[in-house]
C-alpha cells in the first residue's frame, strides 16, 4: 500500500469580496497516493481548482486566503513553509498545467527559453545542459522538429502543441505530483484523447501521481484510479473509480452520471439536475445540495451531513446513508 | 519590412501635402501680413507698402505663393525669416538645439521616474505608496504647464533665490568649459522640473495600468507555478509584455524633443525654438512659422512610422506576420 | 471554467430584474471615493462660478482708487489693477472658462462621434477620406496652430464678445481626432460581433442598427472621452487666453487672469492676482480627472476586486 504523497486535511480557503465571504474550499479532506491518479470532479465553481491552487499556494491574496487546515505534501505541511521553500517545490516537486494553453505561455519569450527556466533554476543546469534536456522533453511529449520549436514563439504553435509544451515544462524536473486543471477542456476532442494518452504514458514512465481536475465524467472513467466529487466547496463523495461508477451513492453523483449522454442510446430528453448551484456567499450549516435533491429530508436543510466511509472505502456525505435514515 | 516602410512613406505623402496646404492657408489668408505689422504708420503710403510687399514676395496670388513655397520646401529651402533676415533653416538651427537640450533632459527624467512609480504602484497595488502617488500624480497633471512653471519660478527663483530667474546662461557672463556646463544646468533645473512634473503623471499611470493588466495574465500564473523567483516573474515575464505599448509612446514623444514648449520657454526666457516661433506668430513672420510647423509635421509623421516599425520588431506576434 | 474567484450568482439573493451595464457602472462609480470627491468639487466650482457672483457685495466695475490692494477682509482675494474685486473676477471668469470647456467638448464629440461612426460603419472610401483628414490634423502640432488661429482672430478684429464663440468652435475642430479614432475602432470591432449579425438577420435599417445597437455600446467610451475632453479644453483655452489670444477683456477668463504674471511686478509682488485662477483651473481639472477616471473604471466590466 503506497504512502500518501498529498493529504488535504480540513482545508479552508475563503475569498473576501465586497459582497461577502465566499467559502470556495470549505473543510476539504482527501489524499492522493504515490503514483495514483485522482480525479477531482464537479461543476464550475465547486472549488476544485481552488483546492489545487491552495496546494501550490498560488491563491491571490487579497481577496483569497487559506484560513485553516493543513496540506501535507511528502511529509511536510505546505502551509507552514516559507515562501522560498515553497518556490523550490513549485515546478520542481509539483508541476501544474492549466486549462487555457493559448494564454498560459508568455507570448514574448521563446518556447526554449520558457522550457529551460525551471531546469536552470531547480536543477542548476547550465544553458547547454538545459537546452539539450529541453529538446529531449519536447520529443518526449511527442512533438517533432524539436530544434525548430525551441526557437519558436507560442503563437506559432497550435493549441494542442502548446498544451504539450505546458506538460513538458511541468514534468521537466521530474515532479512527484502533476496537477492538471481541466487540461483538455479548451481543446478539440481528438486532441483531447492524445493529451490524455500522453499524460497516462508520462505518469507510468515517471511514476508520478496525477491530480486531474475535470467536470467531464468520460475523462474520469478513462483516467482515474480514485475519484473525489466536490460540490459547493465540499467533498460530497469519494471512491475508487470502478466502485463509484458501479455504485454511486450521493444523489448529485447519480445526477451527474444520469446527465451524461451515452453514445448509441437515444433519449427523448437529456436529463439535467434541476435547480442551480447555490450562491456561494455566506453559506450556512446545511446540505448545499438539498434544494435540488429529489430525496431531500428535513434534516438535510438543518445540518450538514458528515463524510462517512463504508466497508469498501467508499465515502459519502449524505443523510440518506447516516444513522437511522440509512436505507 | 522594407516594403512596409516604403508603403507607409508613400502613404504619408498625401498627408504631408494636405497638412502643408492647411498650414499655408491658415497663415496666408489671415489679414495683415508682415508688412502691415512692421511698417504701418501714418508716414507709410500704400504705394510704399506695395513696394515692400513685392520685395518680400507678398503680392503674388495665393496658389502661386503656395507652389513657390512648396517647391522651395522640397528643395530644402525654407526661405528667409522676415524677423531675423536670414534663412529659416539657419534660424531654426540656432535655436532648436537649446530646446533639444531641455527635451532630452525632460524625457530622461520623465521616463525614469514614471517607470519606477508606475511599476512599484502596480506591484504594490492599494498600498499607501500607491494611494499617495496616485493623488499627487493626479494633481500634477491637472495643472496647466505654464501655471506650474510660474509657480516654481516664483517660489524657487524669486522668493528663495535658489535658481536663476530665466534664460539659459547668466547674462553678460562668459563661462567656458565646466563652469559653462554648470551654469546652463542651473538654468535648466526649473524648466525641466516643470515639464517633467506635468508629464510624469500620465506616463506613470500608463506604466501602472499596463503592468496591472499583464500581471493578471495566465502566463504569469504559469511562471509562478514553475517556482520562479518573484523578481524574475516581474522583470522578465511581466515587464517585457507591459513595455510593448510603451515603445510606441516613447517613439511618438520624439518629435516633442524638437518642438520646444512654447509657453514654458517663454516664461523661463529659454532661447529655444518654441519661444522664437511664438514671437514669429506675433509678428507674422510666416516663413519661419511655416518652416517650423512643416518640420514638426514631418517629424511627427516619421515618428509614427518608426513607432509601427519598432513595435513590429519588439512584439514577436507582429514580427513574424 | 474555473477562475480564481468563484462565480457569484446574483440572482438568488437579489430582487427580480437583472443588473444592466448602466446600473452596475453606477454602483461601481458611487463606491469610488475619488469620484464622489470629484463630483463635490465640480458642483462647488459650478456654484462658485454661476451662483457665486450673486452673493458678492462687490460690482464688477473698475475703481482705480482701489487698485492693487492685497487680500483683506473686504476683498478676500484683493483687487486687480483696475480696482475690481479679484474673487468676483474669479467667479465671473469661471463662467466663461467652464462654458467654453463644455461647449468645445460637445462640438468635438459631435464631430468626432459622427465621423468616427460613419468611417467605422460604412468603411470603404468614406472611411479612407475621413481617416486621411484625421491623419492630417493629427500630424500638425496643435498648440502652434491654435495660437495662430488666435492671432488671426485678433487680426480679423473680431469683437471680444464674439471671440468666445470662435474659441469654442476652434477648440472643437482641432480636437476631434482622438474621439473619432476611438469610436471608429470600437465600431469596427463591434460590427463583427454576433449581435450585429443578429440585427442583420432581423433585417433592420442601417440607421436603426447604428442608433439602437451600436451607440449604446460606444456610449461609455464617448462619455469617458468627453469628460476628459472638457479638462483638456479648459487647459487649452487657458493657454490661449494666457497669451492674450483666446478670450480677451472685457470677457474674463481664468487664463487671462493668469497673464497678470507676465508683468514682472505683478508676478513677484502680487501673487493674489495670478495664483487663484491657476488653483481654480487645477481644482476643476483635477475633479474632472477623478470623475473621468472613475467612469472609465466603472464601465470596464473587468472587475479589479
Amino acid at each position: 500500500m503506497a504512502r500518501n504523497i498529498v493529504e488535504f486535511r480540513n482545508l479552508k480557503t475563503y475569498f473576501y469580496t465586497e459582497e461577502g465571504v465566499v467559502k470556495a474550499v470549505n473543510d476539504v479532506s482527501f489524499s492522493i497516493r504515490e503514483g495514483e491518479t485522482v480525479c477531482v470532479v464537479g461543476e464550475s465553481g465547486c472549488g476544485k481548482s481552488v483546492t489545487a491552487l491552495s496546494l501550490m499556494r498560488l491563491i491571490q491574496s487579497p481577496p483569497g486566503k487559506i484560513v485553516g487546515g493543513e496540506i501535507i505534501f511528502d511529509g511536510r505541511d505546505i502551509l507552514k513553509l516559507s515562501d522560498a521553500e515553497m518556490r523550490r517545490i513549485r515546478g520542481n516537486e509539483i508541476g501544474m498545467i492549466f486549462q487555457e494553453p493559448m494564454t498560459s505561455l508568455n507570448p514574448v519569450l521563446t518556447i526554449g527559453d520558457q522550457l529551460m527556466e525551471p531546469l536552470m533554476l531547480h536543477k542548476h543546469m547550465t544553458k547547454k545542459e538545459a537546452w539539450n534536456k529541453a529538446i529531449e522533453l519536447i520529443k518526449q511529449v511527442g512533438i517533432p522538429r524539436a530544434e525548430q520549436i525551441m526557437t519558436s514563439y507560442p503563437h506559432e504553435l497550435s493549441g494542442g502543441m502548446r498544451q504539450r509544451i505546458m506538460i513538458a515544462m511541468a514534468i521537466s524536473c521530474d515532479p512527484k505530483l502533476l496537477i492538471a486543471d481541466e487540461p483538455t477542456t479548451a481543446l478539440d476532442v481528438t486532441i483531447q484523447a492524445q493529451i490524455l494518452d500522453l499524460l497516462r504514458r508520462l505518469k507510468e514512465e515517471k511514476k508520478m501521481a496525477l491530480m486531474l481536475i475535470t467536470h467531464d465524467l468520460g475523462i474520469v472513467a478513462e483516467m482515474a484510479d480514485y475519484v473525489v466529487v466536490m460540490y459547493a466547496g465540499k467533498v460530497i463523495e469519494e471512491a475508487p473509480v470502478r466502485e463509484l461508477f458501479k455504485n454511486p451513492k450521493h444523489p448529485y453523483t447519480r445526477g451527474l452520471l444520469k446527465a451524461k449522454p451515452v453514445i448509441g442510446r437515444r433519449q427523448e430528453r437529456l436529463y439535467t439536475i434541476p435547480g442551480q448551484v447555490p450562491n456561494p456567499i455566506d453559506l450556512g450549516d446545511f446540505c448545499y445540495f438539498s434544494d435540488r435533491c429529489e430525496y431531500t429530508m428535513d434534516v438535510c436543510r438543518k445540518k450538514m451531513p458528515p463524510l462517512v466511509a463504508d466497508e469498501n472505502g467508499h465515502k459519502v456525505a449524505c443523510w440518506l446513508y447516516e444513522g437511522e435514515w440509512k436505507k | 519590412m522594407t516594403q512596409f516602410i516604403i508603403r507607409r512613406l508613400l502613404q504619408s505623402i498625401p498627408t504631408l501635402i494636405g497638412a502643408s496646404i492647411i498650414i499655408f492657408l491658415i497663415f496666408a489668408l489671415a489679414p495683415g501680413d508682415y508688412v502691415t505689422r512692421q511698417f504701418e504708420n501714418p508716414k507709410m503710403t500704400p504705394e510704399r507698402m506695395e513696394q515692400l510687399r513685392a520685395l518680400y514676395g507678398l503680392d503674388k496670388p495665393l496658389p502661386e505663393r503656395y507652389l513657390r513655397w512648396a517647391g522651395n520646401m522640397l528643395r530644402g529651402e525654407m526661405g528667409d525669416s522676415l524677423m531675423f533676415k536670414k534663412p529659416v533653416i539657419s534660424v531654426i538651427n540656432d535655436f532648436i538645439w537649446n530646446s533639444f537640450l531641455l527635451g532630452v533632459a525632460i524625457m530622461f527624467f520623465e521616463w525614469l521616474i514614471a517607470s519606477i512609480i508606475g511599476i512599484y504602484s502596480a506591484v504594490r497595488q492599494y498600498s499607501v505608496f500607491d494611494t499617495i502617488a496616485t493623488l499627487i500624480i493626479f494633481m500634477l497633471y491637472s495643472l496647466p504647464s505654464f501655471f506650474l512653471g510660474l509657480l516654481l519660478l516664483k517660489i524657487f527663483a524669486v522668493d528663495l533665490r535658489w535658481f536663476p530667474v530665466g534664460g539659459m546662461i547668466t547674462t553678460a557672463s562668459n563661462y567656458t568649459g565646466w563652469a559653462h556646463i554648470t551654469d546652463v544646468a542651473k538654468h535648466m533645473v526649473l524648466p525641466v522640473a516643470t515639464l517633467t512634473l506635468i508629464s510624469v503623471g500620465g506616463l506613470s499611470r500608463y506604466f501602472r495600468a499596463n503592468m496591472l493588466e499583464v500581471i493578471k495574465q495566465d502566463y504569469i500564473r504559469t511562471a509562478r507555478a514553475k517556482g520562479l523567483k518573484e523578481r524574475t516573474v516581474i522583470f522578465k515575464h511581466a515587464l517585457r509584455n507591459a513595455l510593448l505599448p510603451l515603445i510606441t509612446l516613447f517613439t511618438l514623444e520624439i518629435p516633442s524633443l524638437f518642438a520646444g514648449a512654447m509657453i514654458t520657454e517663454r516664461i523661463y526666457n529659454w532661447p529655444g525654438i518654441g519661444k522664437v516661433v511664438l514671437q514669429a506668430i506675433y509678428v507674422r513672420d510666416y516663413p519661419l512659422f511655416l518652416g517650423y510647423t512643416m518640420l514638426i509635421t514631418v517629424l511627427t509623421i516619421l515618428a509614427n512610422i518608426l513607432a509601427d516599425v519598432l513595435y513590429g520588431i519588439a512584439d514577436p506576434r507582429v514580427r513574424l506576420k | 471554467m474555473e477562475r480564481l474567484t468563484p462565480t457569484l450568482d446574483y440572482r438568488k439573493n437579489r430582487k427580480k430584474g437583472g443588473t444592466s451595464l448602466w446600473q452596475d457602472a453606477f454602483r461601481r462609480f458611487i463606491k469610488n471615493k475619488y469620484a464622489i470627491l470629484g463630483l463635490v468639487i465640480l458642483t462647488f466650482m459650478f456654484l462658485f462660478a454661476f451662483v457665486g457672483p450673486y452673493f458678492s457685495p462687490h460690482q464688477d466695475v473698475p475703481d482705480v482708487t482701489k487698485a492693487n490692494q492685497p487680500p483683506s477682509n473686504e476683498h478676500w482675494l484683493g483687487t486687480d489693477n483696475l480696482g475690481r474685486d479679484v474673487l468676483l473676477r474669479l467667479m465671473l471668469a469661471g463662467r466663461i472658462s467652464l462654458t467654453i470647456g463644455i461647449v468645445a467638448t460637445l462640438i468635438l464629440l459631435l464631430i468626432g462621434v459622427t465621423l468616427g461612426s460613419i468611417a467605422g460603419y460604412y468603411g470603404g472610401w468614406l472611411d479612407v477620406i475621413i481617416m486621411r483628414i484625421a491623419d492630417i490634423i493629427y500630424a500638425m502640432p496643435g498648440l502652434p496652430i491654435l495660437i495662430v488661429m488666435g492671432a488671426i482672430m485678433s487680426d480679423l478684429k473680431i469683437p471680444p464678445a464674439h471671440r468666445i464663440y470662435y474659441v469654442m468652435f476652434i477648440l472643437g475642430i482641432i480636437s476631434w481626432v482622438g474621439v473619432a479614432r476611438l469610436v471608429r475602432s470600437q465600431i469596427l470591432s463591434l460590427k463583427e460581433q454576433e449581435f450585429m449579425l443578429a440585427t442583420e438577420v432581423l433585417g433592420l435599417r442601417d440607421s436603426k442598427k447604428i442608433i439602437k445597437h451600436l451607440f449604446p455600446n460606444v456610449l461609455p467610451t464617448v462619455i469617458v472621452a468627453g469628460t476628459l475632453g472638457v479638462a483638456s479644453s479648459i487647459i487649452s483655452e487657458s493657454a490661449l487666453s494666457f497669451l492674450g489670444l483666446g478670450v480677451v477683456p472685457p470677457t474674463p477668463s481664468w487664463g487671462y487672469m493668469l497673464s497678470a504674471a507676465n508683468n514682472m511686478i505683478d508676478f513677484a509682488k502680487r501673487p493674489w492676482l495670478w495664483i487663484p485662477p491657476g488653483v481654480a483651473i487645477m481644482l476643476t481639472v483635477l475633479a474632472i480627472n477623478f470623475v473621468g477616471d472613475a467612469l472609465r473604471d466603472a464601465f470596464d466590466p473587468r472587475q479589479k476586486i
